[in-house]
């Protein structure tokens, strides 16, 4: 079964290659992607649902 | 054969993108930025109510205006430093990982203080250490480690962050300094 805070990391991941290539700023990214671990799940689902939001929308601009 | 460079307008680029389409872009990003700013901030502010909560209703209470966060974090939310210079986005974001870092390394600082000790003059030690810079934050997530381990681990990683940020650092720790001296500590003065 696959560890739902890899998932998540997983996709954090995923989210911050896609989104420094639209101009999002790669060390403030990596800084969160360094964070994740030790957040609570709450915000950790917070960053992601903003960081999917946010990439939503630069590909539809 | 052709020389370089080539133009950037070469079939094989991709088109730039339209003045609008590159205006609503910049848009969505200082938006996207705006939001992360005010996670980072409230994710610090929760870590400092814990540490706060460990401690007696009395100390919790000066503790945690004792740093006076609003004011730690008002350059980034004013997008300018306190003498008047513009902060780009990566900048507002440094501001905000600065004013966090400084307020979770205050709150951390104090904690291991009994009430009786919990003085001015702690509170002035507090500051006068943190105000060497990012290493110290550091050293005082590695002193907490065992009593706060998750503030501790997020102190350590933000300090890892503001290392290379060190004019961010001292004009959010100028500029909190100010604001905490103004109303704990009016006889004190470093400078």
């Amino acid at each position: 079964m696959t560890n739902p805070t890899n998932a998540k990391k997983a996709e954090l991941a995923a989210l911050i290659e896609s989104l420094v290539p639209l101009g999002e700023d790669a060390d403030e990214l990596r800084f969160w992607g360094n964070i994740f671990d030790d957040l609570e799940p709450g915000e950790q689902d917070k960053i992601l649902t903003e960081l999917r939001d946010e990439l939503e929308k630069l590909k539809n601009a | 054969m052709k020389e370089f460079p080539q133009p950037i307008s070469a079939p094989d680029h991709p088109p730039e993108p339209s003045r609008e389409s590159a205006h609503t872009r910049r848009e969505i990003l200082e938006k996207a930025g705006e939001g992360r700013r005010k996670l980072f901030e409230n994710i610090s502010a929760s870590r400092i109510k814990e540490i706060a909560r460990s401690r007696t209703a009395d100390i919790a209470g000066n503790l945690i205006p004792g740093i006076d966060i609003p004011k730690l974090f008002a350059e980034a939310w004013r997008g300018k430093t306190s003498s008047g210079e513009e902060l780009s986005r990566r900048q507002r974001f440094a501001y905000t990982a600065v004013a966090g870092g400084i307020s979770m390394a205050y709150a951390l600082e104090l904690s291991g203080l009994t009430g009786g000790a919990l003085t001015a003059r702690a509170a002035a030690g507090a500051i006068a250490k943190i105000e060497l810079g990012p290493e110290t934050l550091k050293e005082i997530a590695e002193r907490s480690k065992k009593r706060f381990p998750k503030q501790a681990a997020l102190l350590e990683k933000t300090a890892n962050f503001l290392l290379d940020k060190r004019e961010a650092f001292y004009s959010v720790f100028g500029a909190g300094r100010a604001a905490t001296e103004e109303r704990f500590l009016p006889e004190k003065r470093y400078d």
